[in-house]
């Protein structure tokens, strides 16, 4: 299990990086936190003729805030996020997420970006992103910047529609807007271990308590993450029993994925839907609880 | 900044078109610099290049933990990291945390308490129990779980471990581990 | 006896060592990291193989073309079959009985493989990744034939044939008989038919294998480091593989990162390594990594088995009939078949079943060779037998605690024969004593069985699911045939041990140590102890079967009497008088003279120098040697008591309460006992929630990772750990000692799967054994239809 030879550089900036990207032939790639990488070239089921580390290069070590999102860069470990007190009040979401993302070991060399490049199945941090209509600033080479909002980056079954020869300079995720509330539900075999299928979702009440917004995003369930529009549809359609309405939401966010849901050796397809269904609604009812409490209304759905 | 000497555990890369980079890294606070194989991994540049050879390979795909270091002061696997992509980083192995002779608290607690049975997977567990040290977590809260789930024993059935880990951990006040950078 | 034995450690005082809870000394090293392991020892000299491994589970090798390989670099060899000789390319198997068909494993695939993993050709070259570069330049030219995964598809005539000259791919059976092996069922008796399915498992030690090889004594000689529990097997099974006398060759095993059964084995690379170094005439390595271990390390415990229990109205069971087939793999392991003829000689355990017709066959297919992992075919027995036992308590409405009582062996039918059995070392199952209703009285007291009814009701209204397991078992241990041990009074007064068991874990050179500095009356700073090295240890047995403390320690304890003795001769001769003028006292000699003196041990080696007056008299060694005859194992017993439960959610199965009331006869430690039970315990959690090894249906092993292969991790100790002691001493151990390792897995798994049971009674369960019981497993049985009343099976 040593990987097969390859050339390493550490790029000096995110311009050399595509640069030397574009030139190389289509085995190349960027090498961030390398926890998923580095095994895969280690057992040999990938290869790559050049491993570019962006982790030294400036303007990727960054988080911003700026009206209504934080912006994450492509160098920032995941356990850094996890633990910042700017993620932990704006995005908590994303915060709640990694603390499922493998293990604490792991979460201190892989970074964030990372996961969204990396689209595991089951990957927490892509589906956080759907959840939050994250946005992917993305550089090609000649200095060309493209936007791609998450929900097209993963919109085909599997791997991603990321261009080839790419880097993602950064992910913004919307914050937490005043009385919204979220909630992050993963089932596993144990913890340390993948997630068989996991949900993030957030919702926010007007002052009726009907729900005024909501979105629900589902990973694991199918090889690549979704977003549950149908579902997050019927949730604003309904009427004051929240409770039921999560429940029905709950089978409609499951039954309504694009794709064929997944057999492997942890799971069969037919648990992780069902899985799928209880994950939705644990998800959906912790973040009707905090808003609930957020906006003062009593909570009945805990 | 000094060369690694040659170990008794390193091996040879005979080929001169095997590419290479410069790596300058602190191991166990002393500068080390050395031109290295870019797809040398982490922990084989420890062990071989250095003869640092208490971080163990259990499983090569960061999942058991038995290769547990310390990199800028926080647990992670040297399995899953080339040597090259520590340039710059502060890396802490066992052999970095032990007393010049005999045994510091951690590991008299692991032996009052039969933490370890083969041994293998020991030197990593207790790397991650520095690391929760360092950031003083708390005994009861759930975050040990966490922590002790990155690792796997096969010999313990993890009680004893748990039981040292508690009682290390309410015993941190900053002062109980010697050796520490 | 003691009643509940509180467990805590402290250091050793005094002089009485038997019973303390003495810390290792051998964590120092260990805790520093230094526990020198094989892939630890100074390498650099060495050469790096990597084996080029069949990728085939079944075919014809037309070719084996090495020349890209050869050209890539750094590499100094690409082998095959036709470039190392052996006088015998077989690998050892101890238990093939009479009748059983020759399918020992060869050391390398001459022109079939049989296996995914199989060794095809070795690269040997600078270093491990330039090795498997070039492995992956070998081209190897197969002609797939068609492969055979399931053992019921291939024990059937007209399956495809492993080795077509024995004409079946049925290659071992073994039958257990007592009583009425023919009884029948009377009128009004139940009669209960289950076919139990046992998935297969692999043992995952930390520590993956590794082999060095080197030419020593200006190339007289071979030197073979290996982590073996064999090391003595090894160096027998090196001289016949290379026609050479046994003291050409050295074997030493370092201490184990773990064994469980799978270094219980002779392996291919364990001889191609040596072979290898011999060839090029210099010293080589081979270190196994994880990828590799899943398919090059052997498996256990794939059997498959049909039991009919015939059980009178009272719920005594009248008769035990069963039939099975173990999916054995391609090959042999060194003890492949015993855990097969372990199913028979210990499935009734502690409960009486006076009629027993057990007849159990080995069949191969196109899987890695079967061996030995933790309780040897004793977990799957156990497990069969209890949940026959639940079931007829279900069938007849008795409680299963009362239906148990009513079939343990009573204390005054021990010793019991229960017939002859083909179980190596054990020429009957004949078990010693004990008292099976205590220990099982004592596990249901500390596990609440009594109001366990209030919990499972309250965690229904939680939602969950609880139910509640019982197992009890009694375990073949301490094996003989014999074991050897030798020891030194060394010229610097310490006590020098040479052992014949292998440290893996379980503590034994602190377990040998506290008996020899008991029984020498010294401290147990002064007893050193060394193993693995076949130079200093030429003949010892081994490391398994739970013999490592009640048979290693008690040979180094009679040793230890057999040096007292040697020692107050030397002292006779040197001061030219009579043996019985001196005697020994606790922890040296007493001399006659006008005061009599007493000479500590550790002071004698010099007196005695003084004494013989010899100029510039040197002190010398005085060594004893023992050699114990074990003709009887003896059997340890425990009753585990699961409490499971389980979120119909999620599938998620959880331990809140696990209990085990155990007799290992007289406890030398009690930490390392508790820590093997434990362990044990753990072990046996992970193998029947979540451990499975899986193949596809062209036989590829599709496990290949730890994340592939579930193991437990430390939220899967069950939170409230009960352990209850009791020590009956055995007469058939020279110290009353019986084993302890294995015991922990052994009950596992008939309690959690009796649990699971128990939880999920409202449905019927799909196929019983062993599992795995997944989320998945959980939700396709909460899917199930309802189960209907329990009266229709009576006769």
């Amino acid at each position: 299990m040593k990987p097969a030879t390859f050339k390493y550089v550490r790029a000096e900036t995110q311009d050399q990086a595509v640069e030397l990207l574009g030139a190389a032939d289509g085995t190349a790639r960027i090498l961030a936190g390398g926890q998923s990488l580095i095994p895969a070239l280690s057992a040999r089921s990938i290869s790559t003729s050049l491993l570019l580390d962006i982790m030294r290069c400036p303007g990727l070590d960054m988080v911003l805030q700026s009206a209504g999102e934080i912006t994450i860069g492509a160098s920032c470990r995941q356990s850094q996020i996890e633990r910042n007190p700017v993620i932990q009040q704006s995005i908590p979401l994303l915060s709640e997420a990694l603390g499922w993302v493998a293990m604490p070991q792991v979460r201190s060399r892989g970074t964030v970006v990372g996961c969204l490049a990396q689209a595991n199945p089951g990957g927490e941090v892509p589906v956080v992103s759907l959840a939050l209509d994250a946005r992917f600033d993305i550089l090609l080479s000649g200095g060309v910047r493209r936007r791609m909002p998450a929900e097209d980056v993963y919109a085909r079954e599997t791997d991603t529609n990321l261009p080839p020869k790419s880097l993602i300079v950064s992910a913004a995720f919307r914050s937490c807007a005043a009385g919204e509330g979220w909630g992050f539900s993963e089932v596993q075999l144990r913890p340390g271990h993948v997630a068989l299928v996991c949900c993030a979702a957030t919702l926010a009440v007007d002052e009726g308590g009907s729900i005024r917004s909501a979105t629900i995003a589902i990973g694991g369930l199918t090889t690549s993450p979704y977003r549950a529009h149908h579902a997050e549809k019927a949730l604003l359609a309904a009427g004051g029993d929240v409770e039921s309405a999560i429940r029905d939401a709950a089978h409609m966010a499951t039954s309504e994925r694009p794709w064929p849901s997944r057999t492997d050796l942890h799971a069969t397809a037919a648990f992780r839907e069902k899985a799928g269904v209880a994950a939705v609604a644990r998800a959906l009812k912790k973040a009707h609880a905090r808003c609930s409490r957020q906006a003062g209304l009593k909570n009945d759905t805990a | 900044m000094t060369q690694p000497d040659a170990t008794p555990h390193k091996k040879e890369w005979g080929d001169p078109g095997e590419p290479r980079t410069r790596l300058r890294v602190s191991v166990n606070g002393k500068e080390v610099c050395a031109d290295v194989p870019d797809r040398l991994l982490l922990s084989d540049f420890l062990r071989d290049d250095l003869g640092l050879t208490a971080l163990k390979v259990g499983c090569g795909e960061g999942a058991c933990g038995a290769c547990t270091i310390l990199i800028d002061g926080e647990a992670a696997r040297s399995c899953t990291q080339l040597a090259v992509q520590t340039e710059g980083a502060e890396i802490v192995t066992l052999e970095g945390m032990n007393a010049a002779g005999g045994l510091n608290r951690v590991q008299q607690l692991f032996q009052q308490h039969h933490a370890l049975q083969c041994g293998y997977c020991t030197p990593g567990w207790l790397m991650t129990v520095y690391s929760m040290m360092k950031r003083s977590v708390c005994p009861d809260s759930e975050e040990v779980g966490r922590h002790l789930s990155g690792h796997i024993c096969r010999c313990t059935g993890y009680r004893n471990i748990w039981a040292a880990v508690r009682h290390a951990l309410s015993e941190t006040d900053g002062s109980g581990v010697t050796g520490e950078q | 006896m003691t009643e509940e034995t509180p467990i805590y450690a402290r250091r050793s005082r005094g002089r009485r060592y038997a019973g303390e809870a003495v810390l290792r000394a051998e964590d120092e090293q260990l805790l520093r990291g230094a526990g020198g392991f094989l892939p630890d020892l100074p390498a650099s000299h060495a050469a790096e193989i990597c084996m080029v491994r069949s990728t085939q589970p079944h075919a014809i090798v037309r070719s084996v073309r090495r020349e890209r390989a050869l050209g890539s670099p750094g590499v100094i060899a690409v082998l095959a079959a036709d470039d190392l000789e052996f006088v015998d390319d077989a690998l050892p198997c101890v238990d093939m009985i009479p009748g059983t068909m020759d399918v020992r494993q060869r050391v390398i695939a001459r022109d079939r493989v049989r296996y995914v993993g199989q060794i095809v050709a070795i690269v040997v070259a600078e270093n491990r990744y330039l090795a498997e570069d070039a492995a992956a330049l070998v081209e190897i030219d197969y002609e797939p034939l068609p492969p055979i995964t399931d053992h019921m598809a291939a024990k059937e005539p007209g399956a495809t044939l492993l080795y077509p000259e024995l004409g079946t791919n049925v290659v071992y059976q073994v039958k257990q008989r007592d009583g009425n092996p023919d009884f029948a069922a009377r009128e009004g008796d139940l009669v209960i038919r289950k076919r139990f399915e046992f998935h297969r498992q692999t043992a995952i030690p930390m520590e993956p294998r590794g082999v060095i090889a080197k030419l020593i004594d200006n190339g007289e000689r071979v030197h073979v480091e290996s982590p073996t529990q064999l090391p003595q097997v090894l160096r027998s099974a090196l001289a016949g593989a290379f026609g050479l006398r046994p003291d050409r060759i050295r074997v030493t095993a370092p201490r184990l990162g773990g064994g469980f059964g799978c270094k219980e084995m002779v392996y291919p690379e364990e001889l191609l390594v040596p072979a290898v170094a011999r060839k090029l005439q210099r010293p080589v390595r081979w270190l196994e990594d994880r990828r590799e271990h899943f398919a090059a390390t052997t498996h256990a415990r794939e059997e498959t088995i049909d039991a009919e229990a015939v059980v009178a109205p009272d719920g005594t069971f009248v008769g035990l009939r069963i039939k099975g087939w173990a999916n054995t793999g391609a090959a042999y392991g060194f003890v492949g078949n015993t855990p097969i003829t372990a199913m028979g000689a210990m499935v009734r355990g502690p409960y009486r079943v006076p009629n027993l017709d057990s007849h159990m066959f080995s069949v191969v297919t196109n899987k890695t060779p079967l061996n030995v992992l933790r309780g040897a075919g004793a977990p799957q027995a156990a497990l069969l037998m209890e949940r026959l036992l639940d079931e007829a308590a279900r069938m007849l409405k008795i409680d299963r605690a009362e239906i148990r009582r009513r079939n343990l062996i009573q204390p005054s039918e021990l010793p019991l024969d229960r017939g002859r059995t083909e179980f190596a070392g054990a020429y009957s199952v004949l078990y010693d004593e004990g008292d099976y209703p205590r220990c099982f009285e004592a596990a249901l007291k500390l596990a609440e069985y009594e109001s366990f009814e209030a919990e499972r009701k309250a965690a229904a209204e939680r939602g969950k699911l609880r139910g509640l397991g019982i197992s009890m078992y009694v375990e073949i241990t301490a094996v003989g045939p014999s074991e050897t041990a030798r020891i030194a009074l060394q010229p610097d007064g310490t006590v020098l041990l040479y052992s014949s068991i292998m440290p893996v874990g379980q503590g034994s050179e602190t377990v040998q140590r506290q008996l020899i500095a008991e029984e020498l009356g010294i401290a147990m700073e002064q007893v050193a102890i060394r193993q693995g090295d076949t130079d200093e240890v030429p003949d010892a047995v081994g490391t398994f079967a739970s013999r490592g403390a009640a048979v290693g320690g008690a040979v180094g304890r009679l040793a230890a009497r057999e040096l007292v003795k040697r020692i107050v001769e030397c002292c006779a001769a040197a001061c030219a008088c009579d043996s019985a003028a001196l005697r020994w006292e606790f922890g040296g000699v007493k001399f006659p003279g006008p005061a009599d003196e007493f000479v500590p041990m550790a002071e004698i080696p010099a007196r005695l120098a003084t004494l013989r007056r010899v100029a510039e008299a040197t002190p010398e060694k005085i060594e004893a040697k023992y050699r114990l005859e074990v003709p009887r194992p003896s059997y340890a017993y425990a009753a585990h008591v699961a409490v499971v439960e389980i979120d119909p959610q999620t599938g998620r199965i959880e331990i809140p309460r696990y209990t085990v009331a155990h007799d290992c006869g007289k406890i030398i430690n009690p930490l390392l006992v508790e820590g093997q039970i434990v362990g044990g315990v753990v072990q046996g959690i992970g193998e029947v929630l979540r451990e499975r090894l899986v193949y596809d249906s062209a036989g590829d092993l599709k496990t290949r990772a730890m994340m592939d292969y579930v193991l437990p991790g430390p939220s899967d100790a069950p939170a409230d750990f009960r352990l209850w002691h009791m020590e009956t001493p055995t007469s058939f151990n020279p110290f009353g000692m019986r084993g302890v390792g294995e015991g922990g897995t052994i009950g596992a798994h008939g309690a959690i799967s009796n649990a699971v049971a128990d939880a999920l009674r409202d449905y019927e369960i799909a196929v019983e054994g062993s599992g795995p019981f997944t989320p998945t497993w959980v939700m396709e049985t909460l899917q199930r239809p309802r189960r209907a009343g329990p009266d229709e099976n009576r006769s």
